[in-house]
């Protein structure tokens, strides 16, 4: 089945939309040696790569682990200015968000691109700065830079800066108004897309802005349930449910994300036109 | 300025709409003693405060030396969070936006506030793009506590530099806004908020070009000049300009800011000040213009006045201050109205105003001889309009046109594609045609009764008007009613007998029974309900029998058109509904 005049799905997101946790050597093989399954790259047991195959859409997966609203948007603009309007406009895009309060995007010189901050308050009672990681993604995959490369002096000098120059509050609140600016710029050129949120943080500030945004945009898997953690949490369906327990890691898991695509596909095909015809005779 | 709509106009820029340059205490001191003029705050002598004055509206002026694009997106959003969204529709945004390249929206923990980090890259021996100097502008914060250069000099400026040198790429800072300024303009869209920009340079704009062909129209760009940078280089009205050269400085001047805010501000009115736009027929068309044209009873009726009287749009062009296109035509039909509206309705913009004044159904189009078409008035001494065409011919279609209700079908349909062609929602409909519906005697013609196999299918009893039962009810020999049980052979015996049958009820609700109908062969003529009539009035602004000239005259004009008093009182009607319904108004 193909979705009408939609040749490429967009995902973007953090972990829960990464494959976060099933890149893990060891975790692979318990899967294999378990349940029979084994992936090499962990984006292909995702929900976005389900739902692209099951509308034989191409797929660009954007999603990266640790990373959060802002990323998102400036790669959803990026991506946008790069295939150029026209293709923006065959494409679905797919957006999970979370809260930027731990996860900052930052420019890096040394690599000529950006690198993913994450940081921690939640040791401290006073909100200090507890620990703060420097990668450029968490993935061994598409992953050109060791953990180590930004361990010492990167991780150093980002952690003056997030002293000196950032409050997360203020960081967070930054992205409330760019992050409906990029929704309402979608509508205005009729690019389709449906977004799940983690928590409503973001949307609070222009709650009337998200009433209508809502109906036509959230997707929507059951009651209660808006991302693939919260439906992985409530269906015992996370990494360490489906491992009995072997790891702590609470991520989707490989049947969390396979039972999730099905709902969402049902979900998009309520909702856009589908057609058995080849997208290519479409276009 | 009773169409302007604003309380509150909010700037965000850089120094060019500061009134950079007129900050400089040296300068201050110069247009004093050169020209007289006391600049005490520069920004109450810069163009937003001209325009804020001449509007009478409260002015937010957020435009700041050194300030860019990311400045500008940040504080906009964070305004309308603080005032909320129906406020913010009250508000005119203005901006000036300037490439971020060399201006850095930076936080800083030390103040708890935003600082504007301005950066160079011109250190002469260096083509590698390496940072030169920085400067951090003095600041106010938030809580109202000020910050100067003096403050940020040395730790600050030097952790701000080290940072940028390793984290900042000012081609990368820029591409970052493009997409969040497009994102900004699309949030205001959505959400009917009234906005203008201006650009100093297109970096921002180029890679979604596409997109900002879309909104031209909220481009201040006049005479090539696309910001006031540009005006006031091109015009001598720089700083420098207005000191005869004591300074190098070419930030816009006094007069530079002054000249700027006249253009604005008539660019400004052109833009948000509504036309009203009136379509109709006699009665829509100006007395003025009716004198002019010899109308024997507009004459008579001026004439006993004294004056020319106003008629309803020229009323409403006074009260609201605005201009009037008038498009109505007397003696005109519906046809025409609509045709004058297709053809003219792209004159009409988002802000405009729209009234339609429907005439008599009965009324309608034939071709002439010279092929063009002339509207019919019905039962009237006018000679006839094509010899073709008899007028006991042209009465007889006027006849079933004020018989049947279903005419007014198509008027509401023409009121549909009005409001899918619109770009604004300010539309009213109103008509002097009476409200009641009239009915014919019969529902059966020689031909229905001719067929013995066919009844009439009456749909929702419940729902139709008395008069309308009546009528069914003396054109039927026997009714059967669909929601009760019937035996469906019978009414097929009742039908050969030639018995007038009408079957009510006879809707989706009742599908199986329709469907036994059609099996034993009755055949069926459907007949509505509906009260076209009283479902297209639904649209119109609440019915009200307007004074006539008769009325108002004693007889002495022998007219039914609205007289002066009759005029004011629809004027008022559509005043109030404005009122009511347009929130972008008044």
């Amino acid at each position: 089945m193909k979705l009408k005049n939609i040749h490429t799905i967009y995902c973007n997101g953090s972990s829960l939309s990464a494959g976060g946790g099933l890149y893990n050597i060891d975790v692979k093989e318990i899967y294999k040696n378990s349940h029979g399954v084994e992936w090499d790259n962990e984006k292909d047991v995702t929900y976005a790569k389900y739902i692209s195959d099951y509308f034989g859409c191409k797929l660009v997966h954007d999603a990266q682990c640790g990373s959060g609203a802002p990323r998102l948007i400036r790669r959803t603009y990026e991506y946008i200015q790069k295939v150029g309007i026209e293709n923006a406009k065959k494409t679905l895009f797919l957006f999970e968000i979370t809260d930027p309060i731990h996860r900052v995007d930052m420019f890096c010189k040394e690599i000529n691109d950006y690198i993913i901050v994450n940081v921690r308050y939640d040791d401290y009672s006073d909100g200090r700065l507890s620990d703060l990681s420097v990668v450029y993604s968490y993935s061994p995959n598409d992953n050109p830079y060791s953990d180590n490369f930004f361990k010492g002096k990167i991780e150093s000098d980002v952690l003056k800066y997030i002293d000196n120059f950032h409050d997360p509050i203020v960081y967070s609140n930054r992205f409330q108004g760019d992050l409906v600016g990029l929704f309402t710029f979608l509508d205005k050129l009729g690019i389709q897309y449906y977004y799940m949120f983690d928590n409503t943080k973001l949307k609070n500030p222009f709650d009337e802005v998200y009433v209508d945004l809502d109906l036509k945009h959230q997707l929507i898997i059951e009651d209660d349930v808006y991302t693939t953690s919260h439906f992985c949490h409530k269906h015992k369906l996370t990494i360490k449910d489906e491992t009995h327990d072997y790891t702590e890691d609470t991520h989707p898991g490989y049947f969390g994300y396979k039972k999730f695509s099905e709902i969402a596909i049902d979900f998009i095909k309520s909702r856009l036109e589908t057609t058995l015809l080849k997208t290519n005779e479409l276009i | 300025m009773k169409w302007w709509k604003f309380n509150t106009i909010y700037v965000n820029g850089s120094s060019l709409t500061a009134g950079g340059g007129m900050n400089v205490p040296m300068n201050k001191t110069e247009y004093k003693r050169l020209l007289n003029i006391d600049i005490g705050d520069e920004k109450n002598v810069t163009y937003p405060k001209y325009i804020a004055d001449h509007f009478s509206t409260k002015l937010i002026h957020e435009a700041q030396s050194g300030g860019g694009a990311p400045r500008l997106i940040r504080m906009t959003y964070n305004h309308i969070q603080k005032v909320g969204i129906e406020n913010a529709r009250k508000t005119l945004f203005l901006f000036e936006i300037t490439d971020p390249v060399h201006r850095i929206d930076f936080y800083c923990e030390k103040i708890n506030d935003y600082v504007i980090v301005n950066v160079r890259y011109d250190n002469e021996w260096d083509n590698e793009g390496k940072i030169s100097s920085i400067q951090i502008q003095e600041t106010t914060t938030e809580d109202g506590i000020y910050y100067d250069h003096k403050f940020f000099e040395g730790e600050i400026e030097n952790e701000v530099k080290i940072y940028l040198e390793k984290y900042h790429n000012p081609v990368t800072y820029t591409k970052k806004f493009v997409g969040e300024l497009a994102g900004l303009f699309s949030f205001l869209d959505a959400n009917d908020i009234e906005y203008f920009y201006m650009f100093d340079n297109n970096t921002l704009q180029t890679p979604f070009q596409k997109y900002y062909d879309k909104l031209e129209y909220r481009d201040l760009k006049f005479d090539g000049y696309s910001c006031i940078n540009q005006f006031s280089g091109f015009n001598g009205l720089t700083v420098s300009h207005d000191l005869k050269g004591y300074t190098d400085d070419l930030h816009p001047g006094y007069y530079g800011h002054k000249l700027y805010a006249e253009r604005i501000i008539k660019i400004l009115t052109d833009k948000l000040k509504p036309k009203l736009f009136v379509f109709g027929d006699s009665h829509t068309q100006s007395f003025e213009s009716h004198n002019i044209a010899r109308s024997q009873w507009s004459v008579e009726y001026s004439n006993l006045l004294g004056y020319t009287p106003k008629n309803f749009a020229d009323v409403l062009s006074s009260e609201l201050d605005i201009d009037v296109i008038n498009y109505g035509k007397g003696g005109c039909s519906n046809y025409t109205i609509m045709d004058t509206f297709l053809e003219k309705y792209n004159e009409i913009q988002k802000n405009d105003i729209v009234v339609f004044g429907w005439t008599t159904e009965s009324r309608f189009r034939i071709a002439n001889e010279v092929n063009d078409f002339v509207d019919i008035m019905p039962f009237s001494p006018h000679p006839k309009q094509n010899d073709d065409v008899d007028k006991n011919t042209t009465n007889q279609i006027a006849l079933n046109k004020m018989t049947y209700n279903i005419w007014w079908k198509e008027i509401n349909n023409f009121i549909k594609i009005i409001k899918d062609l619109l770009l604004t929602e300010n539309v009213y409909f109103w008509t002097w045609v009476e409200n009641d519906t009239k009915y014919p005697d019969r529902i059966w013609s020689e031909e229905m009764l001719e067929d013995d196999r066919l009844a009439i299918y009456f749909s929702r009893w419940g729902a139709s008007d008395e008069d309308l039962k009546d009528l069914i009810r003396k054109n039927s020999d026997v009714i059967y009613d669909y929601n009760t049980d019937i035996d469906v052979l019978k009414i097929k015996e009742d039908v050969s007998k030639g018995l007038k049958v009408v079957i009510i009820n006879a809707d989706d609700n009742n599908k199986t029974k329709l469907e036994e109908s059609n099996k034993i062969g009755l055949r069926f003529k459907h007949f509505s309900h509906i009260n076209h009539k009283k479902e297209c009035f639904k649209n119109f602004i609440p019915y009200r029998n307007y004074m006539r000239i008769l009325e108002e005259t004693n007889n002495k004009v022998d007219d039914l058109h609205l007289s002066e008093k009759g005029h004011l009182q629809l004027s008022k009607d559509l005043l109030n509904e404005i009122k009511k319904h347009s929130h972008n108004l008044l």
